[in-house]
């Protein structure tokens, strides 16, 4: 995959910080307009419905295959892929809880987004939950070893508040 | 000594029903009617604290009466608006104080000039007379006897002197008035009469009005007429485009010593942040692209951000490596599209070994995706051969077809070489900007042999000497993996390893990189630990982040304290400057100019070091690129100033501005009280 180079975020760092600490700036970024959001959709959609709506014991890891081409708004926690050279995270997983590598098995294909960015973007910490705004497409895959899974390219993330 | 002077022409100056109080209710000056007729020369008389240096106010209209008017050559002053008066003072009338007329850090000349810089009119009237301004300074200075002062300094002059540049200052573009408060105080009694009969010729042949107060009465005969300031006990008195920027230079450079210690307290402080922002972005900048496109990195058990460190980066030592069966394993798993093993612990001359397969070639990927190239040669095949990254190659002056002979162990020298087994280079890689470019890349069966030459009693670093039976396991593996065997032209007679430092894992799907790290991490034969690169790196930024934006802040303070510093260099000087002020009121400045004049010096010396310390940046960051190249690898791109530059220096000096609005808000309102008052 090719990455294009961004520019470093180190400009609005040091401008950020200097405004802050010399001007007592207060960049009071109102979230501002919203456009129009897409509707949300839960992991327990993604699972096909004659299986447990329960993740952890979800036994058929099959998508559903009606999500397909449907844009939707999904909260998940990041897994980041690919960083490109600032530091950004251009490709992740997202996985419906925290900690989805070590404490618990992985979840199973239907319960994870592959997704992609054009622009990518800052990740603030493994911990933060983001709401991924984006086309839910399945990618089919014959193999043996691939299954069907969910893919995205997201053209809107913001952060989740509880 | 009549006060009463029939004149046919109209007054120069007219005061009529004036009055001034400073306070209410206690009237200094009440003057009902006084006319001065152009071209006389009045004393105005009186002992100190009578009104005198008032009254020249309210003539010059630099205080407004509390009642009355005074007029000037038929314009009413106090029914003009404030930057029209500073104008009209500026062309029409000439200022002498007591003493420190002139700013010492202009050469005499400049002084002189001073009416012509702010006065439009009376730079054309110079001209008229003399053809140009600087003829008219020097036919002056030399009238007043100081034909050679023009490019002295002002400070160097005895009083005497600077009282007749004064003069010269006055006259210049032949204003209608000229004002002296008390000019000759200063001077003993031959000079007095000496500078007052000069100031007299000059005056009458400009045709300029004099007025002059002083509490001399031995003066009086020379004048046309005198009036006693008690007469005036019930009545009278006080400028154009303001050179500011011109104005706060030359004052910087008088004060350079303490200038130029402000500025460097900004420059390093701007250094800092400049530098730490520069070596956190290059640092991450050269982290992140340094691996790329790899799903999983896998090595014994040990935190991810260790494995990351010592495996990819190369920094630390490895505490452990794992067993070749474990590697052949999950090489061979379904899913696994590539695999790179890493064999880490050996150097050539401070530039780490790195024993691998041709897969590295194929598969390795940097910067967002980028491909491996040779600039020379190609890859090593099956006999001792090495690959050189291009760091490596040029530091060392090494080129395809070299041989050279790898020391065991990770340090800079290692005194354990054997002869007999040197390595052939058969190519090297196009510089990537990583840690590829610092490395020497050998085949893992060479590196074997490398290690069985090694007398085991010396060998150090972290690798076990490799177990006499070891070659069992490289047999098997090649029975594993179609990959190695094709690097290694499937030569069974070659020891190889039985171990490895980590190795990398690229997946069919990325999709599957969770699970299969699930499946080497629950790894029964071994304990091992796999991490995605991608997440392992921003655990590592998590933990650098704190120390980084530490030393952001640190550096950001060090800019306040810079400018704070600036700030209490020009509070300090402002009290000895409030006569400069004086004179610059007195040749026509506004108070909103004084504020500007100071405004401008902070933030000239707020820009200067900012932009300094850009400089210092640039420098220094050059200077230490290969070291901090050669001790870490990181490459600093320094490629010049670019936007976090321009932005600091912009936020640095509207930072100055602002600051310096501080100390001149405070000369501002010096400057209103003291007018034209020089204070000492």
């Amino acid at each position: 995959m090719t990455i294009a180079p961004r520019p470093t975020p180190r400009t609005a760092t040091v401008a950020t910080a200097l405004a802050i600490a010399l001007a007592a700036l207060l960049a009071v970024a109102p979230s501002g307009v919203r456009a129009r959001e897409a509707p949300k959709l839960t992991w327990e959609e993604m699972v096909p419905a004659n299986t447990s709506s329960d993740p952890l014991a979800v036994t058929s890891s099959a998508p559903v295959l009606t999500l397909d081409g449907r844009r939707v708004r999904l909260p998940g926690f990041i897994v980041p892929l690919e960083s490109d050279e600032g530091g950004l995270i251009s490709e992740f997983l997202l996985v419906p809880y925290f900690g989805a590598c070590i404490h618990v098995p992985p979840p199973p294909p239907n319960q994870l987004v592959y997704v992609t960015l054009e622009e990518p973007f800052n990740l603030v910490s493994l911990q933060q939950p983001y709401w991924i705004e984006g086309t839910l497409q399945v990618a089919e895959y014959s193999s043996e070893v691939a299954d069907s899974h969910y893919t995205m390219q997201a053209d809107r993330i913001t952060k989740y508040n509880y | 000594m009549t006060e009463e002077t029939t004149q046919n022409t109209p007054p120069v100056l007219a005061a009529g029903g004036l009055r001034f109080a400073w306070q209410a209710g206690q009237t200094l000056l009440d003057i009902p009617v006084l006319d001065i007729a152009p071209g006389e020369k009045v004393l105005i008389r009186g002992a100190s604290g009578s009104g005198k240096s008032t009254l020249l106010n309210l003539f010059a209209g630099i205080l407004t009466p509390t009642a009355g008017t005074v007029s000037l050559l038929g314009t009413d002053l106090s029914a003009l608006p404030g930057a029209t008066r500073d104008r009209f003072r500026a062309e029409h009338l000439g200022i002498i104080f007591q003493l420190f007329n002139l700013l010492p850090w202009l050469p005499v000349l400049d002084n002189v000039l001073l009416p012509c810089r702010f006065s439009r009119r009376r730079l054309l009237r110079a001209r008229e007379s003399d053809g140009s301004e600087e003829t008219a300074a020097r036919r002056l200075l030399a009238e007043l006897g100081l034909p050679e002062a023009g490019s002295a300094s002002a400070a160097r002059l005895s009083i005497g002197q600077q009282q007749r540049v004064a003069a010269a200052r006055a006259l210049i573009g032949n204003p209608e008035i000229v004002i002296a408060d008390e000019p000759t105080s200063a001077l003993d009694e031959d000079s007095r009469a000496a500078f007052l009969a000069l100031l007299q010729a000059e005056c009458e042949r400009v045709d300029a009005t004099l007025i002059m107060v002083s509490h001399e009465r031995s003066l009086e005969p020379l004048f046309d007429r005198v009036i006693p300031m008690r007469q005036l006990g019930r009545r009278h008195l006080v400028s154009a485009r303001f050179p500011v920027a011109r104005l706060a230079l030359r004052s910087i450079a008088a004060r350079r010593t303490s200038a130029l210690l402000t500025c460097c307290a900004v420059a390093l402080s701007v250094l800092l942040v400049l530098g730490v922002q520069e070596m956190r972005e290059s640092a991450r900048q050269s982290f992140a692209s340094t691996i790329s496109g790899t799903d999983l990195l896998v090595g014994p058990r040990t935190s991810g951000v260790n494995l990351l460190l010592y495996a990819v980066f190369r920094i630390g030592q490895p505490t452990n490596n794992l067993s070749r069966q474990s590697y052949e394993r999950f090489a061979a798993a379904p899913g696994v599209e590539w695999s790179i093993p890493l064999s880490l612990g050996d150097s050539y001359r401070g530039y780490a070994v790195v024993g691998t397969t041709g897969d590295y070639f194929r598969h390795f990927r940097y910067g967002g995706g980028r491909k491996l190239e040779f600039a020379a040669g190609h890859a090593f095949g099956s006999g001792p051969d090495a690959v050189l990254g291009a760091t490596a190659a040029r530091e060392l002056g090494h080129g395809v077809g070299d041989e050279i002979v790898i020391a065991h162990g990770m340090g800079a020298t290692s005194f354990l070489k054997h002869e007999s087994h040197p390595v052939t280079i058969t190519g090297v890689l196009a510089p990537t900007g990583t840690v590829a470019d610092r490395a020497v890349y050998v085949s893992l069966a060479t590196l074997e042999r490398v290690h069985e030459t090694a007398t085991p009693s010396f060998a150090a670093g972290p690798r076990a000497p490799a177990p006499a039976g070891h070659g069992d396991h490289a047999e098997a593996g090649h029975e594993a993996s179609e990959g190695i065997r094709d690097d290694h032209g499937g030569d069974g007679a070659h020891a190889e390893p039985g171990e490895i430092t980590a190795f990398l894992l690229g997946l069919e799907s990325r999709v599957q990189v969770l699970r299969l790290q699930r499946a080497v991490n629950e790894y029964e034969g071994e304990p091992l630990t796999a991490v995605i690169p991608a997440v392992a790196l921003f655990e590592l930024w998590s933990v650098i982040g704190v120390a980084e934006n530490a030393l952001l802040a640190v550096g950001v303070l060090a800019v306040l304290t810079g400018l704070v510093g600036m700030l209490v260099a020009i509070l300090g000087t402002l009290n000895e400057r409030r006569r400069e002020m004086a004179i610059l009121r007195s040749v026509g400045a506004r108070p909103g100019q004084i504020f500007l004049l100071l405004v401008a010096e902070a933030g000239l010396l707020a820009a200067a070091g900012a932009l300094l310390g850009v400089v210092l940046k640039t420098a220094v960051l050059g200077a230490l690129a290969s070291p901090i190249q050669a001790r870490t690898g990181i490459l600093l791109e320094s490629v010049g100033p670019g936007t976090a530059e321009a932005v600091v220096v912009v936020v640095v000096t509207a930072a100055g501005l602002a600051l310096g609005a501080l100390p001149a808000w405070r000369a501002y309102r010096n400057s209103l009280a003291d007018g034209m008052t020089i204070r000492l």
